[in-house]
């Protein structure tokens, strides 16, 4: 028995030569992944590439056609232009508000004009509690079929 | 050894007793809890076997749902039985190879401890159902480094008493349970750092798995399988091994074939196309290694014209090895990727991909190779390390016979039917019922043949647990299994 | 041969299987490029992305955690590995309303969103590569119906349809709830296994496994790169 081959420092350096040996490969793992990492890419990010070019493009053409310089530069005009302008009163019946004085006006000279017409399109003010339906005047856009009025075609003609 | 003068004979015994004493809790502590292991593992090999033909079974019950009762039975054979049984031989072969006792008897035993706590954990989580998913690795993640800890601190002491050992020879056997004890570690690493905590590409993490099942197999449980029958046979039958050129071969042949094998699994997956088909090639080539070695064990046992004797140690060590050379057949017959005897008919690989032939050949490695030939250290061992013999030579004969006939049952049953099986999948102008019907009875006769490797084991268990409570038969004379067991061992026979 | 020689022996017989069967794959794969399309030779631009709606991750845990890898696969594979393409409704569907035979085989980019492809261990059931893709043509062929429907029937009871008396699948009844009615029957109710007064619904689990299962269409057309069709199949697509 050689004295000199078995003693506790060759059994310590032995211990952690063992270790070494199993663990081996899983340090050179470890190394290889640590220099190999994972590029980010994945296939949603890669597809989404070609959406962004579109989006780019669709920004573009957009700011193309409408410059947000331009209309800066044409807001203090107009922002001048409006102050300076006064109402004027509009004259298209198609335009009046239902209800106005306007329309008030419209409807007394248009039931003066055929002189049978009920009173009713200029007789109530715009108040808030509507009177019944006679009253209730339909506005210039609607056509006449859905007039409540027995009257209806001939008080308005302009009506479209 | 029997020429020696009897002045170093009896110091030669004082050290073996030494040594046998030094181990007797560590060991001892493993051959139990790996045979309680293998008990639960047999029993939920049973349950997932009767699911295959009869799904009614026991369907009231989540925890034992096929998925997860089949995953808990190969986990507990493996990680319970298996590598428990390999650490209870390991440790007691390299001591007594390296004629040094045991020193760090309390730390072994603490990881054993430790290493139990840890299976039993991850079956309980396999059956709850947090499996990973990841065959032989279904274990919750939290299990494997526990597991990797536990086994540094259980065989590392090996590896240090190998080191110190006298004399510059080593025997095959140590190479073989030395690599065993390195290749494992370099295994385990890889694949759960790469499958459990790295991010890669969802296929390749699937053929490591695949890569992590073969060299378990081939790079563990077979070189310790080969080690200890390289052991046990000179020792049983007193007659030396034939060929040291073909120990080194069939040792360096394993080495450098087994960690190519194990993707032919994923054949036709969308991987680099070489992988799977070296894979197969490299498990058809593993015929050579596994075929040298026993065909080298076997010639030592039949080698001589006396009359062998009775062991039970011999007997095991004996049917593992022919499950060796079946196995070696069964890699060549499984995995050839091109035509086999037909030149007109598919290849076998497309048959075997997705079929029980794999079950089967993993049963095979598992417990016809490898579980043989630990029952034949476990029979050898025990006594030398309890100083009591086996009590019932009828035991040992219930336990051989019946666990041949259950894994030859299962391996001829799974292997074969796998190909049916295949054949059937591959018909494909079938409806898939012809695929259900096919399996059935290779189900049913796997069953069968489970119950019967628990009746034999049960022999087994029952024994077992007499000698650990220390109620074996005081006396010179080892156990044999003839009729005449009290008959004196003749002088010129080697003492065990 | 000394211990260092062994362990050197060791290390290089091992390490050159693992770094060329293990770890260059590993690396190399996870670093997949994309497939950019042309439009000359795919008719369209952009990256090949076969999106997959659904609850990938949850579903795939609840996959792995149950065991359907052991029974089922999701590999479809080429003619050399095996007759999987040959099947009407495994690489896709031989007779799609709209687009003719779309079968293919499994590529890299179908296990997009999964960090263990569940290629499976065994055949015990069909391949669900295109399960969604089958289930859609049985719903269409009823006249209606919801494929979600027939999977939650299929994982509490199996053997309720029919057509699958033999099946082998286990009954996952723990993936479902019993609960009250109240007020109206919810919508995800099995048609059976209720009463007056309970009705039995999938747990989330359930809803998740279903919903990566419904996302199981892997028949979308591929590009040229990937494209090992026969030829007039080639030109027929195009």
């Amino acid at each position: 028995m050689d004295p000199t081959r078995d003693n506790p420092i060759l059994r310590f350096n032995t211990f952690w030569w063992a270790l070494w040996t199993f663990l081996i490969f899983g340090v050179l793992l470890a190394a290889v992944i640590v220099f190999n990492p994972k590029p980010p890419t994945n296939l949603e990010d890669a597809a989404a590439v070609a959406r962004y070019v579109t989006k780019d493009k669709v920004t573009e053409a957009q700011a193309a056609a409408l410059s947000s310089a331009e209309i800066a530069a044409a807001i203090p005009k107009i922002a001048a232009d409006l102050p300076s302008s006064k109402p004027a009163a509009v004259e298209k019946p198609e335009q009046v508000v239902p209800g106005s004085p306007t329309a008030l006006k419209l409807g007394a000279v248009a039931a003066a004009a055929p002189n049978g017409a009920s009173a009713s399109a200029g007789v109530s003010p715009p108040a808030p509690s509507q009177p019944p339906a006679e009253a209730v005047t339909p506005p210039a856009s609607k056509d006449g079929g859905q007039d409540a009025r027995p009257t209806a075609p001939s008080a308005t003609p302009a009506k479209p | 050894m029997s020429s020696a003068p009897s002045a170093t004979a009896t110091s030669d015994a004082t050290l073996r007793a030494g040594i046998d004493r030094s181990l007797r809790h560590p060991v001892m502590f493993f051959l139990t809890s790996g045979a309680a292991w293998l008990a639960v593992s047999i029993v939920l090999a049973i349950i997932s076997s009767i699911k295959l033909h009869y799904p009614e079974f026991m369907d009231d019950c989540g925890y034992f749902s096929y998925g997860r009762v089949f995953p808990a039975h190969l986990n507990t054979l493996i990680y319970g039985w298996g590598f428990q049984a390999a650490f209870g031989v390991l440790i007691w072969l390299m001591a007594r190879m390296s004629r040094q006792e045991c020193r760090a008897a309390g730390t072994i035993l603490t990881a054993g401890h430790v290493w139990n706590l840890a299976v039993l954990l991850g079956t309980v989580g396999i059956l709850r159902g947090s499996g990973t998913g990841m065959p032989w690795m279904e274990f919750p993640t939290f299990v494997w480094p526990g597991l990797l800890l536990c086994y540094v601190a259980i065989v590392v002491w090996s590896f240090i008493q190998f080191r110190v050992r006298d004399g510059g020879r080593s025997y095959v056997s140590q190479w073989y349970l030395l690599a065993a004890m390195i290749w494992f570690p370099w295994i385990f690493v890889t694949a759960n750092v790469l499958l459990n905590c790295t991010s890669g590409h969802p296929v390749m993490a699937a053929a490591i798995n695949a890569w992590f099942k073969s060299a378990l197999m081939f790079l563990f449980f077979i070189p310790v399988a080969l080690g200890t029958a390289y052991y046990l046979a000179p020792k049983l039958t007193g007659r030396p091994i034939p060929s040291a050129s073909f120990a080194r071969l069939g040792f360096w042949t394993l080495a450098v074939v087994a960690p190519w094998a194990g993707m032919q699994k994923l054949a036709g997956a969308p991987l680099p196309v070489f992988l799977p088909y070296l894979g197969a090639a490299a498990t058809v080539l593993l015929a050579v290694p596994l075929a040298v070695a026993s065909v080298n064990i076997l010639r030592t046992i039949f080698s001589g014209e006396e009359k062998l004797p009775k062991s039970p140690a011999l007997h095991f060590t004996l049917a593992g090895l022919m499950g060796v050379l079946l196995l070696a057949v069964a890699a060549i017959a499984l995995n050839l990727p091109g035509r086999l005897q037909d030149p007109s008919g598919p290849a076998a690989l497309k048959l075997t991909q997705f079929s029980i032939s794999g079950y089967g050949f993993e049963i095979l490695a598992l417990y016809g190779c490898f579980s043989f030939i630990m029952f034949g250290a476990v029979y050898f061992i025990v006594p030398r390390i309890t100083c009591r013999e086996w009590i019932s030579s009828r035991f040992i004969n219930m336990h051989f016979f019946f666990s041949a006939y259950g894994i030859v049952a299962i391996a001829f049953g799974a292997l074969f039917g796998g190909f049916m099986q295949g054949s059937a999948q591959e018909a494909w102008l079938q409806p898939w019922e012809t695929v259900t019907d096919v399996v059935r009875p290779y189900a049913a006769m796997s069953t069968f043949a489970w119950c019967v490797i628990l009746f034999s084991n049960v022999f087994f268990f029952v024994h077992l647990a007499l000698m650990w409570l220390h109620l074996g038969l005081r006396g010179p004379n080892p156990t044999m299994l003839d009729s005449s067991t009290n008959l004196p061992a003749p002088a010129t026979q080697p003492s065990h | 041969m000394s211990l260092r020689n062994f362990i050197l022996g060791l290390s290089a017989s091992f390490g050159l299987a693992w770094l060329f069967v293990v770890v260059v794959p590993f690396v190399r794969m996870r670093n997949l490029e994309p497939i950019t399309l042309s439009k000359e030779v795919d008719g369209v631009t952009g990256v090949f992305y076969p999106k997959r709606a659904g609850r990938i991750v949850n579903g795939a845990k609840v996959y792995a955690e149950n065991g359907c890898y052991l029974c089922h696969t999701q590999l479809v594979r080429p003619i050399y590995a095996g007759n999987d393409l040959y099947r009407p409704d495994w690489g896709g569907l031989a007779k799609d309303s709209e687009r003719g035979d779309t079968r293919r085989e499994t590529n890299a980019y179908d296990f997009e969103g999964e960090t263990f492809a569940q290629i499976g261990s065994t055949r015990m059931g069909p391949d669900l590569s295109n399960l969604a893709r089958r289930l859609d043509a049985a719903v269409a062929a009823k006249g209606g119906g919801d494929p979600a429907a027939l999977l939650y029937a299929h994982l509490y009871d199996p053997r309720h349809n029919p057509e699958l008396r033999k099946s082998t699948c286990p009954a996952y009844r723990f993936l479902f709830d019993r609960h009250e009615i109240k007020g109206q029957p919810s919508i995800d109710a099995l048609p059976f296994g209720g009463d007056a007064n309970t009705e039995l619904v999938p747990s989330s689990d359930a809803k998740a496994l279903v919903s990566y299962l419904l996302a199981m269409r892997k028949d979308q057309p591929v590009p040229a790169a990937l494209n090992f069709a026969p030829i007039d199949k080639k030109a027929a697509s195009r």
